[in-house]
């Protein structure tokens, strides 16, 4: 056993059997866990989900860190794991009705508000002012779970829309689709609330 | 792509933009429009605005008692050793 000072949360002692490329692995996935953390607690309806979707990714992680090909992205690798996890966990809920695509028409507010901010008629900047986190994040948790993941990926997880395609297994057009409809059910959501005020 | 675009053109490009996802001669452009266009300028703002805020309320770090758990489990899987 080795006293490790001064270290970050994720040194601890290891067993000599280790070899070094595992725990090299094992050190940089435990130093993505803020990060992962942040993309389950979004994708989860609660914390104890969340915590479930994170733990069990870890364990698919580790079990299968062979597969892991050094110098690549790791922490898309991971949330690759995350989301295949968290759609098995969906199906066998059968939380089908999460997946259904949002309607061109429910965009009625958000068009109506743009073209006023364009004419100048309505004040964004006071949409701007008000914006706060609580209807941020509740707007975001009403998202259909098929838009919320990628906006969840690309706007909390600074992933490129390739690498959201790849995590996500999907095309990288229909990534910038959803992102573009989901970010606009967002902004109509805060508008409507905005407006409500 | 022109250097010289106009509102629609900087609408459709938006997003892209807010994602660093345009070649660098398209960010000219829609940089040069976002700088003498107020309506476009404050759409961006909106955008840019609502990524931020989203990302700050999404800061909560991973639970201390979950990180234990994490790290347990990696000590404790002897798996393909």
């Amino acid at each position: 056993m080795t006293l490790v000072l001064d270290a970050p949360w994720y040194a601890r002692s290891v067993p000599e059997t280790r070899s070094p490329e595992r725990v090299e692995f094992e050190e940089a996935v435990l130093a993505l866990a803020d990060d992962v953390w942040r993309v389950a607690r979004r994708l989860a309806r609660d914390v104890p989900e969340a915590e479930d979707l994170v733990q069990e990714t870890y364990v698919r992680a580790i079990r299968s860190w062979r597969s892991y090909e050094r110098g690549t992205n790791l922490r898309a690798w991971l949330l690759r794991i995350l989301h295949n996890y968290a759609i098995d966990q969906a199906r066998r809920r059968q939380r089908a009705p999460d997946a259904e695509p949002l309607e061109e028409g429910d965009y009625y507010l958000y068009n109506r508000l743009e073209q006023g901010f364009r004419g100048g008629q309505a004040d964004i900047e006071r949409l701007i002012d008000e914006l706060s986190q609580g209807p941020v994040m509740d707007a975001l948790a009403e998202l259909p779970q098929n838009f919320k993941e990628v906006v969840v990926l690309v706007d909390l997880g600074d992933f490129s829309y390739q690498e959201a395609a790849d995590i996500l297994e999907i095309p990288i057009g229909t990534v910038m689709s959803r992102l573009h409809r989901g970010r606009r059910a967002l902004k109509k959501a805060l508008a409507e609330q905005v407006e409500a005020a | 792509m022109s250097v010289d675009i106009h509102c629609r053109e900087a609408e459709q490009r938006l997003q892209a933009y807010v994602d660093r996802a345009l070649t660098s001669e398209e960010v000219v452009a829609i940089e040069a429009h976002l700088a003498v266009c107020e309506p476009c300028a404050r759409c961006y703002r909106l955008e840019t605005h609502m990524r931020a805020t989203m990302r700050k309320a999404c800061e909560e770090p991973c639970p201390e008692a979950l990180k234990v758990r994490l790290r347990n489990l990696c000590a404790e899987c002897d798996c393909d050793e």
